[in-house]
């Protein structure tokens, strides 16, 4: 361990945090994992503007920036500042959030749960959204992107519910493994009723495709106004649990005898994973694999201090998704790829090297 | 496997919109009857020579005699069935959109009867079986050799000629296909002569239209899907006259369709636009990035919202087609004027 | 559970067997119960002397039609996949010692569903050609798979982890390719992605019958050898097993068995995870035994295509959409009786 690493846990200690055995302390210095924070952040501003500048079609940056600045654009250039306003902002703004939402929501469950395979589609939760989500098109006739919100939330927070009731049955409590296996058992009951409706029925299943289809592409701002507070609320409740998730990484034994309020920060961590996976869920459709591998490769690059873990997985997501998203507009041109399922041919090499270069780290 | 353009059948779907959850309610049976739906037998009008040979892609069906009992299974062969006095006993509706089976355009030639409707997306083929066709009609379909075999067992069996695209049947081999089956050749092609006469007719009426660039487009997942030269829509468009827009179909798609994104929209732009999607005419209509194209600035965009009328526009059958005509020309007309 | 491993003498060892046997026997006993029920009465009724005289020859074209050319290979066929999947998924899970360990969640089943529909949409063939690019897919996705996951140690946890990373990569062609170019239509494409039986012809049951004919028997004689590996590599070296030669078989018989499947099926969701389950906690064993996982299977597939005819007929569910009800409801009800008793 350096000497730079140890000063910091000391000042953590004196900060007011429980004192944590090496294998969860975080790698790198201080000042190296800032840094690295920092220029993580700048790749994302960096995508982010990525993604407003390119598109299928090629706006001159001069077009842009006015569009951008609200100046009148010049004749001839209306298409193109709509497409900026219209198009661009928005999707680059629910990319943003979205991402945000997921990659913490991917961390908080692998705490949680001590488990690394956990994310929202394994968990069931995505099941849960989209059969709330079909249900409510089949036989309420919702038939809108904000409609499906309320849905969304109530399907995930039920799957989860009753995911995490069933795995942590007994007095053993829950295992990884045992999560693993009621998500597996809850998510393919839950995927035969969203199957059963949307295949039976023209209607439901177009407007279902349209959800689930998993994109960026398709959403105006309003979107992004319903799912915001939500995300903030889950966003502001996961950073603060940070340190005490870093107490139930230890045990429950050894979280009991630190004294950590095990049972209040289950309870939170919860309801923020219900919030941001709902959230991200209702907002963008079920995007796999962004939660799971994201955490995965924050986790090599500052090890497992949720205090670290969390900013760098709040930080990584959003830069992968808009990154996918930018990929799906240029590869096809003239049409689009949906970001969904190029976050799974982005992401996966990413996280095959990530978990193949080194030994898993221990949650 | 010969690539399908999957969009002409999102175009389908997109067109079932509003009614499709009536048709599903209404199509409710009893699957237990052993025996056809009452009312649902069928009485060919008109003779015929027997036995009839066909040739399709999967070898020649023969047909004995007068078919009493005809099942449709291809997209709109009940059109044809219709138009030459045959009322089919069963009939899979591929929009999923009427309690009867079939549109708008061919409702009253049922004659009230009430055919029992099949429902997808897969085939019920012990439903089919229960119907005891004499002929079963598959000439608009995905072309998948199996399927028709396994039907092949039960009753004779038509597809569509060699070399059809998935879903491609134009209407003329489709109306002769079924009309030779039944034993009347003629009858199809004075039907098709009809349809062309039709066709040719309005053009004359409308000399607006020739020369004209257009653009024919469903919205869909988020993106435009436009048409090439091989879809029936387009060809519906161009015997009218018009030419369809060379920058679609200098993109060259390997489906009948070019995926057009949101923001490449000025690809859509053309003398006449036509977009339709699933109850979207509303969302498409205030499509700020739509709407600033130049076709639909100079009041040349066209959005069709009428389910039915989608249905029709994509269907291309000796019935639709009339129905097409005469309400979908007058649109065109006030796009152009 | 360790406490059943080690009393594995001759004696104890005869007991489990004879409760495995029981078990196993009345899976299949119930199995064939559901067949029957789905040969006379699943859409229209066939009275059985009917059935009889269909058999001899007799009978109406379209009851023939009806039993011969649609009940009887799509039953078949349901017993012979779900026996498959169950087989493989039970071998998968012993080699990873982890209930996720299954083809359809590491991505085995994807990757047989990937070489089918390249093998549909490049060559234009048939069933025949659509297993052998199954097979091609699913044995080349075992490979990298475990290739990957054996770079830096193979650790079990890691086999998992990149299954479930190489599938969702292959889940996102499979739905690029059949949304795209597939077939027909968007919901047809969906349809198979889930996995159905409607309308399959007795072309795919004689594919199976012969490819399982192959697999199965030297799949079966190598089980005490699979049970030896779950043991730990070290513990079965030391009983003269050849580790990794005798896992490199295991893997490519099962992979096989399960692609033949996928290619006449469609990836069906879930019997190949469930049904190890279900046996090994129905007979009390310690690892998912191999023939009544295949029996578990066959039940669940038949009784889930049974439930996909009947339940909302005349419309057609298609299987896949069933097993994963079925099987994840009877899971989940299982874990949380085996749970709450807290073992």
């Amino acid at each position: 361990m350096t000497a730079v690493a140890e000063r910091d846990h000391a000042a953590a200690e004196r900060a007011g945090y429980p004192a944590l055995p090496a294998r969860v302390r975080a790698r790198g210095g201080l000042t190296t994992r800032g840094l690295g924070l920092v220029a993580a952040v700048a790749v994302l501003a960096a995508v982010a503007a990525l993604s407003i500048a390119v598109g299928t079609k090629a706006i001159p940056l001069g077009t842009v920036w006015d569009a951008l600045d609200g100046r009148p654009s010049l004749p001839g250039r209306a298409e193109d500042v709509r497409i900026v306003l219209d198009l661009r902002l928005p999707r680059t703004l629910i990319g943003l959030a979205a991402g945000v939402a997921l990659g913490l929501a991917g961390a908080l469950m692998q705490a949680l749960t001590r488990n690394p395979l956990a994310d929202p589609g394994i968990l069931g939760i995505n099941a849960g959204a989209a059969a709330a989500v079909v249900l409510a098109i089949r036989v309420l006739g919702v038939a809108s992107l904000t409609g499906y919100i309320w849905f969304a939330f109530a399907g995930a927070a039920g799957a989860f519910a009753v995911v995490y009731l069933l795995g942590t049955r007994g007095r053993s409590g829950a295992s990884p493994e045992r999560l693993a296996l009621a998500g597996a058992a809850i998510g393919a009951a839950l995927l035969a009723v969203v199957n059963a409706v949307s295949l039976l029925d023209v209607t439901t299943f177009d407007r279902y495709r349209l959800w689930q289809v998993g994109a960026l592409a398709g959403r105006d701002l309003s979107v992004l106004y319903g799912v915001l507070p939500f995300i903030a609320a889950g966003t502001l409740i996961t950073l603060a649990l940070g340190p005490s998730l870093n107490v139930i990484a230890l045990g429950e034994d050894t979280a009991r005898a630190l004294g950590a309020g095990l049972a209040r920060t289950r309870v939170l961590s919860a309801v923020a994973v219900v919030l941001l996976c709902g959230a991200a869920t209702a907002a963008v459709g079920p995007i796999a694999f962004v939660g799971l591998a994201v955490p995965h490769i924050a986790r090599t690059l500052v090890g497992p201090d949720q205090r670290w873990l969390l900013p760098y997985a709040l930080v990584l997501a959003p830069t992968l998704l808009l990154a996918a998203d930018i990929a799906g507009r240029v590869l096809m041109r003239p049409g689009e790829l949906q970001a969904g399922l190029v976050t799974a041919f982005i992401g996966a090499p990413v996280f095959l090297a990530v978990i193949l270069r080194r030994r898993i780290v221990p949650l | 496997m010969a690539t399908h353009p999957l969009i002409s059948r999102r175009g389908l779907l997109f067109g079932a919109a509003g009614v499709a959850a009536a048709g599903l309610l209404a199509a409710c049976g009893d699957s237990d009857a052993d025996t056809p739906a009452a009312g649902g037998s069928s009485a060919p009008a008109g003779g015929g020579s027997f036995p009839a040979a066909v040739t399709h892609q999967f070898g020649t069906t023969t047909v004995e005699q007068a078919p009493k009992t005809v099942v449709s299974l291809g997209w709109a062969d009940a059109d044809v069935l219709l138009a030459l006095g045959v009322i089919p006993t069963g009939i899979l509706d591929w929009f999923q959109a009427w309690p009867v089976g079939v549109g708008p355009w061919a409702q009253d030639r049922l004659g009230g009867a009430k055919p029992t409707v099949l429902k997808g997306p897969e085939i019920n083929f012990e439903q089919v079986a229960t119907l005891r066709p004499d002929l079963v009609t598959f000439t608009k379909s995905d072309n998948v050799k199996t399927t028709w075999e396994q039907l092949e067992k039960l009753a004779p069996t038509l597809s569509g000629p060699a070399g059809t695209q998935p879903y491609g049947t134009t209407l003329k081999d489709q109306t002769l296909t079924i009309a030779e089956a039944l034993g009347r050749k003629s009858e199809g092609e004075a039907l098709v002569a009809a349809n062309d006469k039709a066709l040719a007719d309005a053009k004359a009426a409308n000399p607006g239209f020739a020369g004209k660039s257009v653009v024919v487009a469903a919205a869909f997942n988020g993106q435009y899907g436009a048409y090439t030269r091989g879809d029936g829509r387009v060809q519906f468009m161009e015997a009218l006259g018009f030419k369809n827009s060379q920058k679609i179909e200098d993109l060259k798609p390997a489906n009948f369709y070019a995926e057009v994104s949101k923001e490449r929209v000025g690809l859509l732009d053309a003398d006449l636009t036509v977009i339709f999607g699933i109850g979207a005419g509303a969302e498409l209509k205030k499509d700020a990035v739509l709407n600033s194209i130049p076709s639909a600035k100079a009041g040349r965009l066209l959005v069709i919202d009428d389910a039915d009328l989608v249905n029709a526009f994509s269907t291309n059958s000796v019935l639709s087609t009339p129905y097409t005509l005469e309400k979908f020309v007058p649109m065109v007309k006030d796009a152009l004027a | 559970m360790s406490r059943r491993l080690t009393l594995r003498a001759p004696g104890v060892a005869l007991r489990l067997d004879l409760r495995t046997l029981a078990v196993t026997a009345l899976l299949a006993v119930a199995a064939a119960a559901v067949v029957v029920w789905t040969v006379v009465a699943v859409g229209v009724r066939l009275p059985l002397a009917g059935i009889a005289e269909i058999l001899q020859g007799g009978g109406r074209r379209a009851d023939r039609f009806i039993l011969l050319d649609l009940r009887l290979p799509r039953v078949t066929l349901a017993v012979l996949t779900g026996a498959a999947f169950g087989l493989s998924g039970a071998v998968f899970q012993s080699l990873s010692r982890n209930p996720l360990g299954s083809p359809d969640i590491v991505g085995f089943t994807t990757g047989a569903a990937s070489g089918a529909v390249l093998a549909l949409l490049v060559g234009g063939t048939g069933p025949g050609g659509a297993a052998v690019g199954a097979v091609i897919g699913g044995i080349l996705t075992a490979l990298i798979v475990y290739a990957l996951a054996a770079v830096g140690g193979g650790a079990i946890r890691r086999v998992v982890l990149v299954g479930i990373g190489i599938s969702a990569m292959l889940v996102a062609l499979n739905s690029y390719l059949i949304g795209r170019a597939r077939l027909d239509a968007a919901q047809a494409a969906a349809v198979w992605l889930v996995g159905t039986l409607n309308g399959r012809t007795w072309e795919y049951v004689r594919l199976l019958a012969l490819a399982l004919l192959v697999l199965t028997p030297p799949l079966l004689l190598l089980g005490r050898r699979l049970r030896m590996l779950e043991m730990g590599d070290e513990p079965a070296r030391s009983l003269g097993v050849r580790v990794h030669r005798s896992r490199l078989i295991l893997v490519l018989l099962a992979v096989a068995i399960c692609a033949v499947a996928t290619a006449t099926s469609g990836p069906v969701a879930f019997v190949a995870l469930a049904a190890p389950q279900i046996a090994r906690r129905l007979t009390g064993s310690a690892a998912p035994p191999l023939v009544p996982a295949a029996v578990t299977g066959a039940l669940i597939m038949v009784l889930s295509d049974f439930v996909a005819q009947r339940l909302l007929a005349p419309a057609q569910l298609p299987v896949g959409v069933v097993t994963g009800a079925v099987g994840g409801v009877y899971l989940a009800w299982l874990l949380s009786v085996q749970w709450r008793k807290g073992s």
